[in-house]
């Protein structure tokens, strides 16, 4: 029987920065279309994949001398190429002790049934709004895991303002992947150590103020995410110069919606998009950047 | 050499490996005229998870499949391990030519592949030359020919993907598979949700890809009520009855949109490959896979939805989100 202890170790040996299991009880009575047990109905515990991002591709955005690389390197990469091969070589391990291991990897451009979100990341998401169960009891498809929920159960880290799971010791500064599995491991507790002080650093330095109390409004944050805001140094000086708007959007002073925000979208070409439709970050991630920089400050990290 | 490779291959995600001498291949297959001088087929397997296909099976999760299962081994895995192996080859003073599918190019005029879109391909093309996979698999000694032409392995039954290093080094072969896997159930042909496996287990590539992309409505969870409206014969095609040449193949396939394509160029397969999981769920049952699970794959009856709704264009019920709008 393989234990805990062999399957973090496995993970490190593969490059994975973290590793925490959780137990799938934790789950009980959460909304079916995120629950890991629709996914596979004997899972037992989901194990957690950290992927940390190079604090300096953070860095090279803030001093703005660099941003392309954050994208393609601590996001499409890692997500795309990098977690794909870590969670294939390791749910490999799992289903030769014989067990079902269930892959999951981030879905950036699919959105649950009702979920009217977007994310920032990807060119464009699609809602599957059409989907209905597959027989009484079950939810209408695709069920995706909610993977902050998921790092947390896991232990990896807190949930803080930003949307954004804190990592005890890297911050924001991680990605994450996971497996759900019905094979029985020693599981970790879920992190229960408060790391995000609410001190609304985020808030303030998000370009689009697209965070308030309630959270983040992700079509905002889209807008802001590709460049909107006249800090952007690919930014030429017509841009949008026909646009009554243009001072609001460009001073972040601008509430955007759904349609709205795709209907600004094709102007907000600065860079190419990378493979598999990615979006170049040109915010510079200010709101985990100002993060990462206050916990560090703070001594929470 | 030959262990070396082997164990390469392993180090590279292989799960299966096999050794084709050239005599096993007719004189004028595709193998001699890529190498003349070739000697050996080297064959590799690498399993598409079980807990890939778990989302299809439940009916609640499509995603990972193709991403993981089709787009990862085709696009990274394999391909990593045909370069290992090539230049391990090549280092040892022979030639090697390695072999990935090419999805998007293909001889024939008027066939397709389902797990991409049909507008992408290339079609009769006879200058660029390609093996075939399943006979170079089963020369390998990798498995034997399935009812539905899918190659059944001993460990993974039909849930394995294949490549191929054509070199000119000789190697001790492979055995070949004396067939005792494929019975010829039939699980295979009642399972395909557009009926396009015949009773001889030919294959209708067209009929594959309009219910690989989810054309039948029982077997789709993404299809809304009145899809195919503007088609007389909607509710055969969601039935999975109506009949079509490779031209009405297409234009129903332009009107399948419920669910977006994975990533490269892959389409997301909604049916789930169901040929190939009743495969597996049937030699499960016999006992006959070396390669066991603590649970059987399928533990109860398989789901289907009712295609009433496409009659009334309504839904019976509707679902609602209780998360975030």
């Amino acid at each position: 029987m393989l234990t805990a202890e062999f399957i973090k170790k496995k993970a490190k040996e593969l490059g994975a920065t973290t590793c925490g299991i959780g137990d799938i009880s934790y789950y009980e009575g959460c909304d079916p279309q995120r629950d890991p047990k629709c996914i596979l109905p004997t899972a037992k515990c989901i194990i957690g994949f950290g992927m940390k991002i190079p604090t300096t591709l953070y860095d090279a955005m803030d001093k703005k001398v660099q941003y392309y690389n954050y994208t393609n390197l601590g996001v499409k990469y890692i997500d795309e190429g990098f977690v794909e091969l870590l969670l294939l070589k390791m749910a490999r391990i799992i289903e030769d002790a014989g067990f079902d291991a269930c892959l999951q990897r981030t879905v950036p451009g699919l959105r649950i049934k009702g979920d009217k979100t977007t994310s920032p990341e990807v060119s464009q998401t699609y809602e599957l709004r059409y989907s209905s169960p597959v027989a009484p009891g079950k939810p209408a498809p695709e069920v995706i895991i909610d993977y902050n929920k998921a790092a947390v159960i896991c232990g990896l880290g807190a949930l803080g303002m930003n949307g954004k799971v804190i990592a005890p010791k890297y911050g924001t500064y991680m990605r994450y992947a996971f497996i759900i599995t019905d094979m029985p491991l020693e599981c970790d507790e879920p992190f229960c150590e408060e790391l995000c002080d609410r001190c609304g650093e985020c808030q303030k330095a998000c370009l689009g103020k697209a965070i308030d109390e309630k959270g983040v409004d992700s079509w905002q944050c889209s807008v802001y995410y590709r460049g909107a805001h006249k800090s952007n140094p690919f930014m030429k000086d017509d841009f949008l110069s026909d646009d009554p708007n243009r001072e609001k959007i460009l001073n972040g002073d601008m509430k955007f919606d759904s349609e709205s925000a795709k209907a600004l979208y094709p102007k907000l070409k600065f860079l190419p998009n990378t493979h598999f439709g990615y979006v170049p970050c040109l915010c510079g991630r200010k709101c985990e950047t100002v993060c990462y920089k206050h916990l560090k400050e703070a001594g929470k990290i | 050499m030959r262990q070396e490779i082997i164990e390469t291959a392993l180090k590279c995600d292989a799960d299966v490996v096999g050794f084709a001498p050239a005599s096993r291949f007719d004189k004028d297959d595709a193998v001699f005229k890529l190498l003349p001088t070739a000697k050996t087929v080297i064959g590799l397997g690498f399993r598409v998870l079980r807990g890939e296909y778990r989302g299809v099976e439940e009916g609640t999760t499509y995603y990972q499949y193709t991403t993981m299962g089709v787009e990862n081994l085709e696009e990274t895995v394999m391909p990593f391990a045909l370069l290992r192996i090539s230049n391990l080859i090549e280092e040892n003073g022979f030639e090697a030519l390695p072999q990935r599918r090419n999805q998007l190019i293909m001889s024939e005029e008027n066939e397709t592949n389902p797990e991409v879109d049909y507008n992408d391909i290339f079609r009769g093309v006879k200058a660029e030359n390609q093996i075939d996979f399943d006979k170079c698999a089963i020369l390998c000694g990798l498995g034997e020919k399935g009812l539905s032409g899918v190659v059944l392995n001993d460990d993974y039954g039909p849930f394995l993907r294949y490549c191929f290093i054509i070199t000119d080094a000789e190697f001790e072969p492979t055995p070949m598979y004396e067939p005792h896997l494929c019975d010829k159930c039939g699980e295979c042909i009642k399972a395909c949700p557009g009926k396009a496996i015949d009773e001889n287990g030919k294959m209708d590539s067209w009929r594959c890809a309009v219910y690989y992309n989810g054309g039948n409505g029982s077997k789709n969870p993404f299809m809304p009520p009145d899809a195919f409206e503007d088609f007389e014969n909607r509710l055969d095609i969601i039935n999975g009855t109506a009949e079509f040449d490779s031209e009405e193949a297409k234009n129903i396939l332009d009107n399948i949109y419920f669910y977006p394509p994975a990533k490269h160029y892959y389409r997301t397969s909604i049916c789930g490959r169901a040929c190939d999981r009743a495969c597996y769920i049937h030699l499960e049952e016999k006992g006959v896979l070396k390669k066991g699970f603590l649970r059987k794959f399928r533990t109860g009856e398989d789901w289907k939805l009712s295609t009433k709704q496409f009659v009334t264009k309504k839904r019976e019920k509707e679902w609602h989100f209780s998360g975030r709008t």
